[in-house]
């Protein structure tokens, strides 16, 4: 069940009298056990301000007030367990299975993990809806690429030279031969 | 799934029992009912051992994750609390382990080691500088937390099942799977423990308070 190894505090030799007395205040001595203890106690003043001291001790603890859950805490507890599904295993294993997963990754951890799980798969899926959709749309987009006439690729290669041009008859006198030539040659 | 003739005859004495069979049957409201019902006791012990309650309800709320993950595999086959307890003990036990081996704060230098002042030398300072018999209920309260943190992990588990929760050694032994002899054991020096931290502020018949004799010596 739980594990076997007691903490080295737990091995330390403990006093059988202080043991009895303890059984005793706790009412967990056999009935003729507790009576001979009783006995004893009516006659050793020492013994019986040992269980005295012990007595009060224990009654001390009475003061420590009781932490609260938080207000929320029985209402987060039960929508967690809402969508949990009931486990298959056997029941020792459920009893001494190890937590150390329940600092590390508490119910409400685990539903934010749940949240990163379901983001991270909504962006893949997006991703790939995207990529091939692309894949559906990219030849169709190329094709309108050839479809450009040739007769219009001149003018889209001078482009920015005829936006300073504002007549085009302008643009042909200039690309005349005679227009630079040297006049004695003419 | 049919509830046998012991089962039945445990669920009559322990309305917990009957509780918990409903929960197997996946009645939602009966799970709503167990854990309103023990939430206060378990997140008070698990504080009580943990120290602090964010973590204290997060381990109550893997207990309960537990209870109703493992509900089709219940049979009773003691008190329904000594079944929760044990759960409770186990991931509470663990958790406190694995946290001992990765310390979440960082540790400072001290006289009283790598953990600094312990809680008994502590009492011991406050002692010499607070009058206990004024002290407020607040105050003793810190101080008995204190005592409570001299304990090892078992020693306080044995205590807080005792004393908060009724239980008796057996009970006790069945949770914490040790016999009965250890459990008397482990609560005699848990409880010889605590008298001598707590001892300034534990009073006997008869007995006058040092603080009283200190307060009279500096009056003269």
């Amino acid at each position: 069940m739980a594990d076997s190894k007691p903490p080295a505090d737990d091995k330390a030799p403990s006093d059988p009298a202080t043991e009895e007395l303890v059984a005793y205040l706790d009412g967990e001595l056999s009935p003729p056990d507790a009576e001979s203890l009783a006995t004893r106690l009516g006659l050793d003043p020492k013994l019986r301000a040992q269980a005295e001291s012990l007595q009060r001790t224990w009654d001390i603890l009475d003061i420590l007030p009781q932490p609260q859950p938080s207000a929320s805490f029985a209402s987060r507890t039960v929508s967690q367990m809402l969508v949990v599904p009931a486990a298959g295993g056997n029941v020792q294993s459920i009893l001494a299975a190890p937590a150390n997963s329940a600092l590390a990754a508490s119910p409400v951890q685990r539903s934010g993990a749940s949240f990163w799980l379901a983001s991270f798969l909504t962006i893949a899926a997006a991703g790939f809806g995207g990529y091939f959709a692309h894949q559906a749309y990219a030849p169709a987009a190329k094709l309108a690429v050839m479809e450009v006439p040739t007769e219009d690729v001149p003018l889209m290669k001078n482009l920015r030279l005829y936006r300073n041009v504002d007549d085009m008859e302008y643009l042909k006198q200039l690309d005349s031969p005679m227009l630079f030539a040297d006049p004695a040659e003419s | 799934m049919a509830i046998g003739q012991t089962s039945a005859q445990m669920a009559l004495r322990d309305p917990d029992i009957r509780l918990m069979l409903r929960v197997r049957e996946d009645d939602t409201a009966a799970f709503t009912e167990l854990v309103s019902h023990y939430q206060h006791r378990l997140v008070g012990i698990m504080h009580h051992l943990v120290g602090n309650t964010e973590e204290a309800e997060d381990l109550a709320q893997e207990v309960f994750l537990r209870v109703y993950r493992n509900r089709k595999k219940y049979t009773p086959q003691a008190k329904f609390s000594t079944w929760f307890f044990t759960i409770a003990n186990n991931l509470a036990l663990n958790a406190l382990r694995n946290r001992n081996r990765k310390p979440a704060v960082p540790l400072s230098a001290s006289d009283s080691g790598p953990l600094g002042i312990r809680p008994e030398e502590q009492l011991v300072r406050d002692h010499g500088a607070t009058p206990s018999f004024g002290l407020r209920q607040a105050e003793l309260a810190d101080r008995i937390r204190s005592a409570l943190d001299t304990l090892n992990e078992r020693q306080k588990m044995a205590v807080l099942l005792n004393k908060f929760e009724d239980m008796s050694y057996l009970e006790i032994a069945d949770v914490m799977g040790l016999t009965t002899k250890a459990v008397k054991s482990l609560l005699s020096r848990a409880r010889t423990r605590l008298r001598d931290a707590l001892a300034g502020y534990v009073l006997m018949d008869g007995e006058e308070h040092p603080a009283a004799d200190e307060s009279e010596v500096e009056g003269d």
